[in-house]
């Protein structure tokens, strides 16, 4: 075969294979140009849309400022951060002493914390109370527990677990009841 | 041959194309025409002369120049001189093979010529494309690939800044749903109650109405936050570098909001503490689908008071966040005080003028003691009976059939009786009655109840 034809030939197939290379990365080009183009158009409408957005939550934000927050407070109210059952024995006293009147009694004249646990999504502090009141105290206590977790009234969530009543006999001096409430008082679990 | 070397030769400019065919002016001694029918000049000097030393017998018996031309003559007359001295060394004018060697050559190179500028144009190419879409090659600055893997950079930044803002509305109305929440059920329980005042339900009813365009409002937003996609709506013909599928972007904007946590993790200031509350709420969110699903399938126009309260449970039972757990620790609460009035309740059944302090005159039912277990779901009472008559144990059985048969209560025991005789007459008996809370029907509710039990 004669040298030029040599030549020739591997031109040719230089030609297909860098034609072929070229076409495929011309496609690619013209493929990211095109996408660059259609990039930019949808980063024009997608910042228009994320302006409007955040105009939209600053509306909210300001509009629900007041109520959420105070639904934030309320809500580490009814499920405190960690155990703080100081902040229950107070809520307690203050519970006991606004209710005790001369003509109707209501003493704790126990209080005792169990160690807290974990539970699923919270944490549980239980709680163990010996009472002395009238019967009407002694249902005002079961409510109070029993509706505690109110986010308007500010209480921590409690859930009475078992409870011994004593009643008084219609012979007894004093017509009060005697108690023994075990309950659970919950709080946020913290994860790790 | 070493003749032919020496031979001038005749041949085109060498810009010309090779001549394709050789003209010979005479045959040289051992190099025969290539012209079969030969030149104008061999039929005029003669084919046969080759050697350039004809005899002159031979002169005489082919003829010469004229002869050829005009024929012999009948009779020779002259006879001509033919001598290498008329027409000199024959000059050959012949392109052969070395000229053909000069044309191949000259033919290679023109080739060679054409493959390298091929091959330079190849190179030319892959160093522009390389150049161009290569992300990774930045030497003279952004390429069409840099500048296309900036554009979805940039995309996908907006698209989280996006997320970001869609999801804190929906966490500022999911806040809001259940804030509302709270106080509808309240007024929703007391608009159901039947013993409860006309004024109380009325004032109930109309704060329901209320509370029921704005849930349904903040339940809309919410729809709305959960109906946007997490991901750019890119055109997925050109899906060869933009497969950012969605869940990639709600990865991308989990990792937003935790780093916000870790940032206001172990600060005690409430304001931050309200912030982390508020980002782990949307984390919960993010991690949740089915929730947010249900939102967006949610009919928001459509919602009736049961709806409303549907979705408060939907909340309480699907989301994981403070207010769902709250939600469900008070649905999982007994309310003791609800079953000490069940308790009352059926004991009057059996002894009308319980708990009227009538016990010591007239006798009846006392309780003494009670003792509830949310573990275990059982009651025990303690008590004392009195009867006039020596029936005391039928009034105990009256009482634990009444007990067997409400609703409320299932699997009563007491089996065992005793009484003794009063000092102030009549009869005398201690109870120890236990029972458990009754959450679904039972079939001895529809116990039939001897007529002589009446009280």
């Amino acid at each position: 075969m004669k040298k030029h034809y040599l030549y020739y030939l591997l031109t040719l197939l230089v030609v297909v294979a860098g034609g072929t290379f070229t076409y495929f990365k011309v496609q690619h080009y013209m493929a990211l140009q095109g996408a660059i183009a259609q990039n930019q158009t949808l980063l024009q409408k997608l910042n228009g849309e994320s302006a409007g957005i955040e105009k939209n939550l600053t509306e909210i934000t300001e509009k629900f400022k007041t109520e959420e927050e105070r639904f934030h407070r309320q809500l580490l109210a009814v499920l405190p951060e960690g155990e703080q059952y100081t902040q229950l024995a107070r809520d307690l006293d203050i519970f006991f002493e606004e209710n005790f009147t001369e003509a109707s009694t209501f003493v704790a004249s126990s209080l005792r914390f169990g160690q807290g646990t974990q539970s699923g999504d919270y944490a549980i502090l239980p709680v163990s109370l010996t009472i002395e009141s009238s019967e009407k105290n002694f249902f005002k206590f079961m409510e109070f527990v029993e509706n505690s977790g109110a986010l308007a009234e500010n209480t921590r969530i409690m859930d009475i677990q078992s409870v011994r009543i004593a009643l008084p006999g219609e012979e007894a001096s004093t017509g009060n009841y005697n108690y023994t409430v075990n309950l659970n008082a919950y709080s946020r679990h913290v994860t790790e | 041959m070493e003749e032919q070397k020496q031979k001038p030769e005749i041949h085109n400019n060498a810009n010309q194309a090779p001549p394709t065919e050789v003209f010979t002016l005479g045959s040289g001694a051992g190099a025969p025409s290539k012209n079969p029918q030969g030149s104008v000049l061999e039929k005029l000097i003669g084919s046969n002369q080759a050697a350039g030393v004809a005899s002159s017998q031979d002169a005489a018996k082919n003829g010469n120049v004229f002869t050829r031309l005009f024929g012999k003559p009948k009779t020779p007359s002259v006879t001509a001189p033919v001598k290498q001295s008329v027409l000199g060394p024959r000059p050959m004018l012949s392109v052969t093979s070395t000229f053909s060697r000069e044309v191949d050559k000259r033919k290679s190179q023109k080739a060679a010529r054409v493959l390298m500028i091929v091959v330079l144009l190849v190179f030319l190419s892959a160093g522009y494309f390389t150049l161009m879409l290569n992300p990774t090659f930045t030497l003279f600055g952004k390429n069409v690939s840099t500048t296309f893997v900036e554009g979805v950079q940039e995309l996908k930044k907006v698209q989280i800044n996006f997320n970001e803002s869609n999801l804190r509305i929906a966490q500022l109305h999911l806040d809001r749903i259940i804030q509302l929440g709270d106080s509808f059920r309240h007024h929703y329980a007391i608009s159901q109650t039947g013993d409860r005042s006309a004024q109380n339900k009325a004032a109930s009813e109309a704060e329901l109405v209320r509370l029921r365009s704005e849930i349904k409002a903040s339940a809309g937003a919410v729809k709305d936050a959960f109906s946007k996609s997490f991901a750019m709506s890119i055109d997925q013909s050109l899906g060869f570098t933009l497969a950012v599928s969605e869940s990639d972007f709600i990865t991308a904007t989990q990792e937003v909001f935790q780093k916000q946590k870790n940032d206001l993790s172990n600060v005690n200031d409430p304001a931050v503490i309200l912030e982390s509350r508020r980002v782990e709420s949307i984390l919960r969110i993010l991690s949740d689908e089915s929730f947010r699903q249900y939102f967006a399938n949610l009919s928001v126009d459509d919602m009736k008071d049961a709806d409303v309260i549907a979705t408060l449970d939907s909340i309480e039972e699907k989301g994981a966040d403070d207010l769902s757990v709250i939600g469900r620790l008070k649905k999982n609460r007994i309310r003791w005080t609800q079953v000490i009035a069940d308790i009352e309740h059926i004991t009057r059944q059996v002894d009308t003028l319980f708990g009227q302090g009538l016990y010591d005159e007239i006798g009846g039912i006392e309780y003494t003691g009670y003792d509830f277990d949310k573990d275990s779901g059982r009651v025990s009472i303690t008590g004392v009976t009195k009867t006039e008559d020596s029936r005391t144990f039928s009034l105990i059985a009256n009482l634990i059939d009444r007990f067997e048969k409400s609703p409320q209560f299932k699997d009563v025991d007491m089996r065992s009786f005793s009484k003794s005789e009063s000092e102030n007459g009549g009869f005398a008996s201690s109870i120890r009655l236990s029972f458990s809370l009754q959450t679904e029907t039972d079939q001895r509710d529809d116990l039939l109840i001897n007529p002589t039990a009446q009280p």
